[in-house]
């Protein structure tokens, strides 16, 4: 959507993309390296399942606003195919309204359980003691940009029912 | 309001949305909250972020991004292509000329990909405007693409198997074997189809030609080297227990790169695509995962999986009746559900009936991933069919010419209730875990 490219503030849409992408080659890598010293030198760095992990998590949540942004979630067309061009707009605006209110009730659940983790000073059980707060804050982040795109499509799809109506009147 | 009622509000929502045209994580997700909310009230969301970080920080679902990334590396660098034309050379040759290359295209194909609609895109992409230019039956063309694709989730590796092994914990790697008979069977089926409707009325395929000198045969052979090694490679190590699932994955990427700089084409201009495509597939992939997650937690607050066991168990069914009362509940949901969304709805209630059955959650795991099959060239919304439609086929080419495809489907699942070793016999011989 032309506005959701041209805001400054989704902006960011495009840098959680390049962290995906920067965490799928970091994800081949650990992996590799595991792959390769446990079987040609039999040792283990013992990290790659958490790591692994926490990767998977930034992927996953890191993609979210890239993927609303630039239409990559499947949705059945065949209801709004066969609907006046209006009520496609109306349905587009609610449907935005409805996964907002899920992602901020969400994103503001997520934000309690960092900042608890953070508070308790809650860290991995494995080797590395990775202070849990830091990889738990992607979820937030990648949460937190898919709420701000969904904003911006909400407005751009409340005007766009406006111009409509206006278009109908006039 | 009554825990049935409750139940009944939350289904309709997740239907009434999905076809009203709702994104599909959010289809899922919405009515997911909704059920906390009646079950709990605000209380009742306090515990979200738990299940949040506690379901995707997980290293097995890494596999997931890691064999989008190997498919679309294999896509983007010229190696699809060039094992593509490769196998039609080759497979020819059989009664039904390049309708056979579809099937076994789509076979090899999805032996790299675990995606159906990856797979029907990446065959039919390249397919369809040879077969329009050679005059093969439209129909025919347009069903055995659709139809094949669906291969993509039952030969390994599959996504669904993945989101399936999730949800009941059992070993992806022995999951994935468990494919690999029903998948090749079902290809046979296919082709032998194609073969016999071709001898029959041979207006439907022209007569090709295939190599003429074993210099031809070598050089068509090669073209398949690198998917083949892929293939063996990933699969190979799984079996005989070198490599987990995600290993198996990262290790095909890094094959898939170094077979692109040999025999494709790979720069950082192809790497950048393959990345920014995986990203997006991955993020809609792992946001239905997600969703999935937050679902099952809500119906498991809400002890839905336990109520339809003690409602199935009052009911006195007896196995085979509740393989068929599945039957028809998943060919009904197969048409009004997208293939990940079945797997997020019924898993986590059905898994608590299969048990009390006693029936195996692996060999149930191919039934399921068959079912989701069927839906997906189903009407009005089964996903290959809009692929084939968005290629250039009609759509009423491509739902008459998978109907055929579709009954042996059923053929194949017969097999499997009369002969669950065809799926459990090779990940009872798998070395690995």
């Amino acid at each position: 959507m032309a506005v959701v490219r041209t805001n400054p503030l989704l902006r960011f849409e495009a840098g959680c993309l390049w962290l995906t992408g920067a965490c799928l080659l970091a994800m081949v890598a650990v992996i590799l390296v595991e792959v390769v010293t446990r079987s040609l030198f039999h040792f283990s760095f013992e990290v790659v399942d958490e790591v692994g992990g926490y990767l998977t998590v930034a992927v996953s949540f890191l993609a979210l606003a890239p993927a609303q942004a630039r239409k990559a979630f499947h949705n059945v067309a065949l209801v709004q195919n066969r609907i006046s061009q209006r009520a496609q707009a109306a349905w587009l605006a609610f449907f935005h309204l409805l996964s907002l209110v899920f992602c901020l009730t969400v994103t503001g659940a997520m934000v309690r359980f960092v900042y608890r983790s953070w508070e308790q000073g809650d860290v991995a059980s494995t080797v590395m003691r990775t202070p849990l707060w830091i990889p738990q804050s992607i979820m937030v982040v990648g949460m937190g940009v898919l709420c701000l795109v969904l904003a911006a499509e909400l407005m751009a799809a409340v005007r766009n029912c406006r111009s409509m109506k206006a278009a109908n009147d006039a | 309001m009554t825990p049935e009622l409750q139940i009944i509000v939350v289904f309709g929502a997740f239907l009434a949305l999905l076809l009203l045209g709702m994104s599909v994580p959010f289809a899922i997700c919405v009515p997911a909250l909704l059920y906390l909310l009646l079950l709990g009230g605000p209380n009742a969301l306090k515990g979200l972020g738990l299940v949040s970080w506690g379901s995707m920080n997980s290293f097995a679902l890494s596999s997931i991004p890691l064999f989008i990334l190997m498919a679309e590396l294999m896509e983007r660098s010229g190696l699809s292509h060039r094992t593509y034309h490769g196998l039609a050379r080759i497979v020819c040759v059989v009664p039904g000329g390049l309708l056979q290359t579809n099937i076994a295209g789509c076979a090899l194909f999805s032996a790299i990909s675990g995606s159906s609609v990856a797979t029907a895109a990446a065959i039919g992409g390249v397919a369809l405007p040879q077969l329009e230019k050679r005059g093969y039956s439209r129909p025919l063309s347009a069903g055995s693409l659709a139809a094949g694709g669906t291969l993509g989730i039952l030969i390994p590796p599959s996504i669904a198997m993945i989101v399936y092994a999730t949800f009941t914990e059992v070993s992806i790697a022995k999951l994935f074997m468990a494919g690999v008979v029903p998948g090749i069977v079902l290809t046979l089926l296919f082709m032998a189809y194609i073969a016999v409707h071709a001898l029959i009325q041979p207006s439907i395929a022209p007569r090709e030609q295939g190599p003429q000198s074993a210099r031809e045969w070598l050089q068509a052979a090669g073209e398949l080297t690198p998917a083949v090694l892929l293939i063996v490679g990933t699969m190979g190590s799984m079996y005989l227990g070198f490599a987990t699932a995600t290993e198996a994955a990262a290790v095909g990427c890094a094959f898939v790169l170094l077979a692109a700089r040999l025999w494709g084409r790979i720069d950082g201009a192809v790497l950048g695509e393959a990345l920014k495509a995986t990203a997006l597939t991955s993020g809609n992939i792992m946001f239905i995962v997600f969703a999935a997650f937050l679902f099952s937690y809500a119906i498991s607050l809400g002890g839905v999986g336990e109520k339809l066991t003690t409602l199935l168990v009052h009911m006195k069914l007896s196995k085979y009746e509740f393989m068929f009362a599945l039957l028809i509940f998943f060919t009904i949901l197969g048409a009004l559900v997208e293939s990940l969304g079945m797997i997020v709805i019924t898993v986590p209630l059905l898994y608590p009936v299969l048990l009390n059955y006693g029936i195996d959650p692996i060999w149930f795991g191919i039934i399921l991933v068959l079912f989701i099959e069927m839906g997906q060239i189903t009407p009005p919304i089964g996903i290959n069919l809009f692929v084939l439609q968005g290629l250039g086929s009609k759509l009423s080419d491509v739902v008459i010419g998978a109907i055929p495809f579709h009954l042996l489907m059923f053929v194949m699942l017969g097999l499997l209730v009369a002969w669950p070793e065809i799926a459990l016999w090779l990940p009872q011989h798998m070395i690995g875990k």
